[in-house]
């Protein structure tokens, strides 16, 4: 009896070491295509640099011996909405697209849900489970279960699955961390004498900028420097005023003190905030370029020391003195971290993120597909082991090796390139392939797989940004986030049309160069007004609609 | 009757009109590419403007798309922004209207007064050139210049004359001046092209004899250089008048910021962002079509009363 439980068990064993491979999708036959070429575009703002061949590139050339597919990506420079907008009107349409789907109102989504409704894009749940690589894409806990059933399955799709959620990691690991934050000059926090992780408030913000005004620092070229600034179109301002809001949200509806629904931008913290931006704008403490700024001259501010805080992702700062070559020569002023900041309850700031994204990118593929077995066959390939490896290490013996557990590593050579941000060597490695086809991987467990979620991480991180995702790690939030309840409002259209056009944006930014808080607020009231009031007040409509809903779920995120 | 005996019978002037183009034929040749231009991208896109009146769907196209009535039109007449952004647009086109339609008149007289043609041929070529700039790269400049951290401009105010640094391009009270000012720079030298050519075909005469009766310059350029040129003014006026609401969408664009949009939202940034960005294309057809409307109404009333007043119209 011992034997045979023995024996079964040994069996079992054999068949499971022989499974497991198939479930990586490795090991399996792969289908070759002959010569099917195909086109994706990256659907986001700020563009995709291609290799010089989309074609006869190394890991091109890899990919085709293999399967026969070979696919050149090409980047936009303009508002997604609009490029996905242009594309479906105008019928001109590559084979696939891959583009931001935050779902909800998000602008992006609206397009590409109007798309899939009007048979625009080919539906996948009949194929996708041949494809061992693609298919855990819609799994829970890879996606939110409200993203699935609101975005990815949503009910006016009656069933079909349209869009492909990747950049989705699949495990906590494998979640980026884009180290955001508000980072000062060393050399000038040092001067100051500043405790910076004492600086947690607004207001504590305020009397820091008002601190390096007054202390008349110079940039490398002699000019006064600015307090604070931002990347492009002020990406990172928000990092300066967290503290107005209570806690990380996960939608725009607030609860007030009666158990209503609210929107955040009727309600007072958001005001607070907009008039703390405006006195930082009038009393010079802001950058007043930096909302209409272009990331070539926010690097510049930065790398020359001419901003001393500088805002968004931590690599952002420390890569521009890098590439502009004052990482090397004007050590002094690299940007060291202020706090972290908390938020009004007066927590340290984290990464907020959902058990499983709850909007990411997407890939489509329009009813023009040449071929989408052929396309589906190449992303399958790309998000095995083996295709990750390739496309994002490289070769064996020439960009990298295996180490002793078995993990690739880049070479020594391509480590140190990537320490000093050296830019001949992106180049060298995207006209060769690498890290070119790296974006669409889905549900990555690079970090699981390698011990590192991006190449030369695990050897070649910079110090300083890993301190700081120690201060402000990554939290996992679990719950179902209160946006969910749009997706069955049934004045969609309206709400569409009450939010289009970046109205709260222009509001906002109007009020902060405002002469005068009264025409600050003036401004916010009317912009308020119209939100009530707007598209046959349609908002009230909606936050009414919240409001039923919320007796039926004991787990909401607001 | 008597009209058709003295320009033939239809026949006859059918078979005129046919020898007089085979007679010109090379002309004709040259005139093509200009109708071939006109008739495949201004006409046949024309009837783009149903999209106004349906309920645009991607797999419908233009023609199949359900109609939906003057919905569109409705909605833009009851948004929000309807008055602001028709003040705007009408506010920024006259005062480049005011100020920018009679720069190149003034430059045209001012170089037809020189006399060293070496000189003025310099003068020209220099004006001209800003026209070939693209928008995006004046902004650029107009930008560097004038920034508030270390600008030519600032600097200058405040090294010089310790004066505050002033944020030109982001404040709202110096939008008017630099989108006018831009827009003489850019254009003024290209716009005399036209001048300087209508005041060659002022008579010689003219001159010589107002110059026997001991008229300075001034006096000649006062009666003589204007008043010949008025009809290619009065044209050019009457034509500017129907672009009233195009306050250059590329300039605005470019120079909207955030403290300034109250004043720089033109309908046409209006369509771009409320309308295409967002794939409201029958939005922005009703919007654009509305525009277009009421530009026309515009130049026949100028035409209309350039005719009456001063006998000189297009038509």
């Amino acid at each position: 009896m011992t034997r045979k439980i023995l024996s079964t068990l040994l069996a079992l064993a054999m068949l499971l070491t022989l499974a497991a491979p198939l479930a990586l999708g490795e090991g399996t036959e792969l289908k070759h295509y002959g010569d099917v070429q195909l086109t994706l575009l990256y659907v986001w703002n700020g563009g995709k640099i291609a290799p010089d061949d989309t074609y006869n590139n190394d890991v091109a050339k890899a990919i085709r011996e293999k399967i026969g597919v070979t696919v050149a990506i090409e980047g936009i420079m303009m508002s997604e909405t609009e490029k996905l907008n242009l594309i479906f009107a105008s019928g001109d349409m590559p084979d696939i697209l891959e583009f931001p789907f935050w779902g909800g109102s998000s602008g992006e989504s609206i397009v590409i849900k109007k798309a899939a409704n009007e048979g625009m894009l080919l539906p996948l749940e009949d194929v996708i489970d041949n494809y061992p690589n693609l298919s855990d894409a819609w799994d829970v806990g890879v996606v939110s279960q409200k993203f699935l059933e609101t975005d990815l399955n949503d009910p006016l799709f009656n069933g079909h699955k349209y869009v492909i959620p990747n950049e989705t990691p699949g495990s906590i690991q494998d979640i980026t961390h884009w180290a955001y934050g508000a980072f000062v000059r060393s050399d000038i926090a040092q001067a100051l004498g500043t405790d910076l992780s004492a600086v947690k408030t607004p207001d504590d913000v305020y009397n820091f900028l008002k601190a390096i005004k007054e202390g008349g620092f110079k940039d490398l070229n002699g000019n006064d420097v600015i307090p604070a600034s931002s990347f492009h179109n002020g990406w990172g301002v928000d990092q300066l005023y967290i503290g107005f809001e209570e806690h990380p949200y996960f939608s725009d509806y607030r609860l007030d003190a009666e158990g209503n629904v609210t929107y955040r931008f009727l309600e007072q913290p958001y005001l607070d905030q907009v008039l703390f931006v405006r006195k930082l704008v009038s009393e010079g403490l802001l950058d007043k370029e930096c909302f209409t700024t272009t990331d070539t001259l926010a690097e510049q501010k930065t790398a020359n020391g001419t901003v001393a805080v500088q805002t968004a992702q931590y690599s952002v700062s420390l890569n521009a003195m890098k590439k502009l070559g004052t990482w090397q020569t004007n050590p002094e002023i690299k940007f060291t971290p202020i706090g972290p900041l908390a938020y009004g309850d007066g927590t340290t700031k984290v990464q907020a993120e959902l058990n499983g994204r709850n909007g990411t990118h997407g890939i489509a593929f329009p009813v023009t597909n040449k071929n989408l077995e052929a396309s589906l066959a190449w992303f399958d390939f790309i998000n095995s082991k083996e295709g990750v490896i390739l496309t994002e290490y490289g070769f064996e013996g020439d960009t990298f090796y295996f180490n002793e557990a078995g993990q690739p590593r880049w070479t020594d050579e391509l480590i140190a390139g990537k320490v000093a941000g050296d830019e001949a060597q992106t180049v060298m490695l995207r006209n060769r392939g690498i890290r070119y086809y790296n974006i669409p991987l889905i549900s990555s467990e690079r970090y699981l797989w390698f011990g590192e979620t991006e190449p030369g991480n695990a050897d070649g991180a910079e110090p300083l940004i890993e301190d700081y995702k120690k201060l402000s790690p990554i939290k996992l939030y679990d719950g179902y986030p209160l946006s969910a309840v749009f997706s069955t409002f049934d004045r969609q259209d309206d709400y569409n049309a009450l939010m289009a056009g970046e109205r709260e944006r222009v509001a906002r930014e109007s009020a902060y160069f405002a002469e005068t808080d009264e025409e600050a607020i003036a401004i916010i009231e009317e912009y308020r007004e119209y939100l009530r009031t707007g598209e046959n007040a349609v908002l009230p409509a909606l936050l009414q609609h919240v409001q039923e809903q919320l007796p039926t779920r004991d787990d909401w995120l607001f | 009757m008597t009209r058709q005996v003295a320009r033939g019978t239809p026949k006859a002037q059918t078979a005129a009109a046919r020898s007089r183009i085979l007679r010109h034929s090379a002309v004709y040749m040259m005139l093509l590419p200009a109708v071939v231009w006109y008739a495949v991208f201004c006409y046949q896109p024309m009837y783009g403007v149903l999209l106004a009146f349906k309920d645009y769907k991607f797999n419908m196209g233009i023609l199949r798309s359900p109609w939906v009535g003057l919905k569109y039109f409705r909605q833009f007449l009851f948004a929000t922004e309807f008055w602001g952004v028709i003040k705007n647009t009408v506010v920024i086109s006259a005062l480049k209207l005011v100020c920018s339609f009679p720069a190149p008149i003034i430059l045209a007289l001012l170089l037809n007064e020189v006399q060293r043609l070496k000189f003025k041929r310099v003068v020209q070529t220099v004006s001209y050139l800003p026209h070939f700039v693209s928008w995006v790269v004046v902004y650029t400049l107009l930008t560097i210049i004038f920034t508030p951290y270390g600008g030519l401009v600032n600097s200058l105010r405040t090294q010089t004359f310790g004066l505050e640094a002033v944020y030109y391009m982001g404040e709202k009270q110096y939008f008017y001046p630099m989108a006018v000012l831009s827009d003489i720079w850019k254009g003024v030298g290209w716009g005399t092209i036209v001048y300087l050519s209508a005041i060659t075909s002022v008579s010689p005469e003219l001159y010589e004899a107002a110059i026997v009766d001991g008229a300075g310059r001034m006096r000649c350029a006062w009666h003589i250089t204007l008043p010949g040129i008025r009809p290619t003014i009065s044209i050019l006026f009457i034509l500017a008048t129907g672009g009233i609401l195009n306050a250059n969408t590329d300039q605005i664009l470019l120079m909207q910021q955030p403290a300034n949009m109250s004043i720089s939202q033109i309908i046409d940034t209006y369509v771009l962002k409320i309308g295409i960005r967002e794939g409201r294309f029958g939005y922005a057809t009703a919007i654009g079509l509305f525009k277009s409307v009421f530009s026309a109404a515009l130049m026949f009333m100028a035409n209309s009363v350039s005719k009456r007043v001063g006998e000189i119209s297009i038509w």
